[in-house]
């Protein structure tokens, strides 16, 4: 894997943590 | 930005769970530089929607959890994020990827619908308890009512079927319908990408012909031409493959 697509790889496994932030809503409680 | 309310937003749940969509991908088949073959357009929508909600964190920008501006925030968020949802859907190579596109939408609209109507995710207060310790409630932002996303479940709260009613126990969490869809949605979207890169270099067998891409997401990621050389490598590979075959 070059260090192009290394990066590509991590913005887009960041988008996707964007979207579920943005979009989901689960809520802790705590353990 | 407050430890304790970031605590309750799930950040280690969502590094963990993608995680998990990673392995179920290898085991697949794919590979992680497939996860590339995610189209994406429209990104600063996504980002948008994502700077409203956190800028709720900011004491400077926050704004009445009770009042109609919370719910206009809201409400552009999750328009944003739909608008995002709906650009990249269109521009999807592939059928696994658009359904799995088409689940997190599912997932979206179960959620924004329940968020819209209660100015914020209803929580049911019996799946806390079971998903929870009495000092971890004690403690919760839900609790003394500042928690900007979510709001505690009453007898006067809409769709409440809809809302965190789902206890998960081992994360100490409760989730709603949306949540589960949204997550299935995601492990469909990242296992189906990080396949296509193998069908597309010839690697495995596709199970059901890859459409040709979209005219315009032929230039590549976020709308630039920076994957156009990797498209052609893989072209040719697939090429090759049947040269050999």
């Amino acid at each position: 894997m070059t260090k192009i697509t290394a990066v590509r790889v991590v913005a887009t496994l960041a988008a996707l943590m964007a979207l579920l932030y943005a979009v989901g809503a689960p809520h802790v409680v705590g353990g | 930005m407050h430890r304790r309310e970031w605590d309750q937003q799930m950040p280690e749940a969502y590094v963990a769970g993608l995680g998990f969509a990673v392995i179920l991908g290898r085991m697949s088949g794919g590979r992680l530089a497939g996860i590339t073959q995610l189209r994406m357009r429209s990104m600063w929508l996504l980002w948008l929607a994502l700077a409203l909600q956190l800028s709720q964190y900011v004491p400077v920008l926050r704004v009445d959890p009770a009042g109609a501006g919370h719910r206009v925030l809201l409400g552009l968020s999750y328009a944003a994020a739909a608008l995002w949802l709906s650009r990249s859907g269109a521009v999807q190579p592939n059928r696994g990827l658009r359904i799995g596109l088409a689940i997190i939408g599912l997932g979206w609209a179960l959620n924004a619908t329940v968020v819209v109507a209660n100015n914020g995710m209803p929580v049911s207060t019996a799946a806390s308890w079971q998903a929870g310790t009495p000092g971890a409630l004690a403690n919760s932002t839900l609790e003394r009512g500042q928690m900007y996303k979510h709001v505690r479940a009453t007898s006067a709260t809409r769709l409440q079927p809809l809302g965190d009613v789902i206890p998960l126990r081992s994360l100490h969490a409760v989730a709603s319908p949306g949540d589960v869809i949204l997550w299935l949605g995601v492990l469909i979207t990242v296992a189906a990408a990080m396949r296509l890169d193998r069908v597309r270099t010839g690697q495995i067998t596709p199970a059901s012909p890859a459409a040709p891409l979209p005219a315009e997401s032929r230039t590549g990621w976020r709308g630039t031409r920076a994957d156009s050389g990797h498209a052609a490598e893989t072209t040719a590979a697939h090429r090759r493959g049947k040269e050999v075959s």
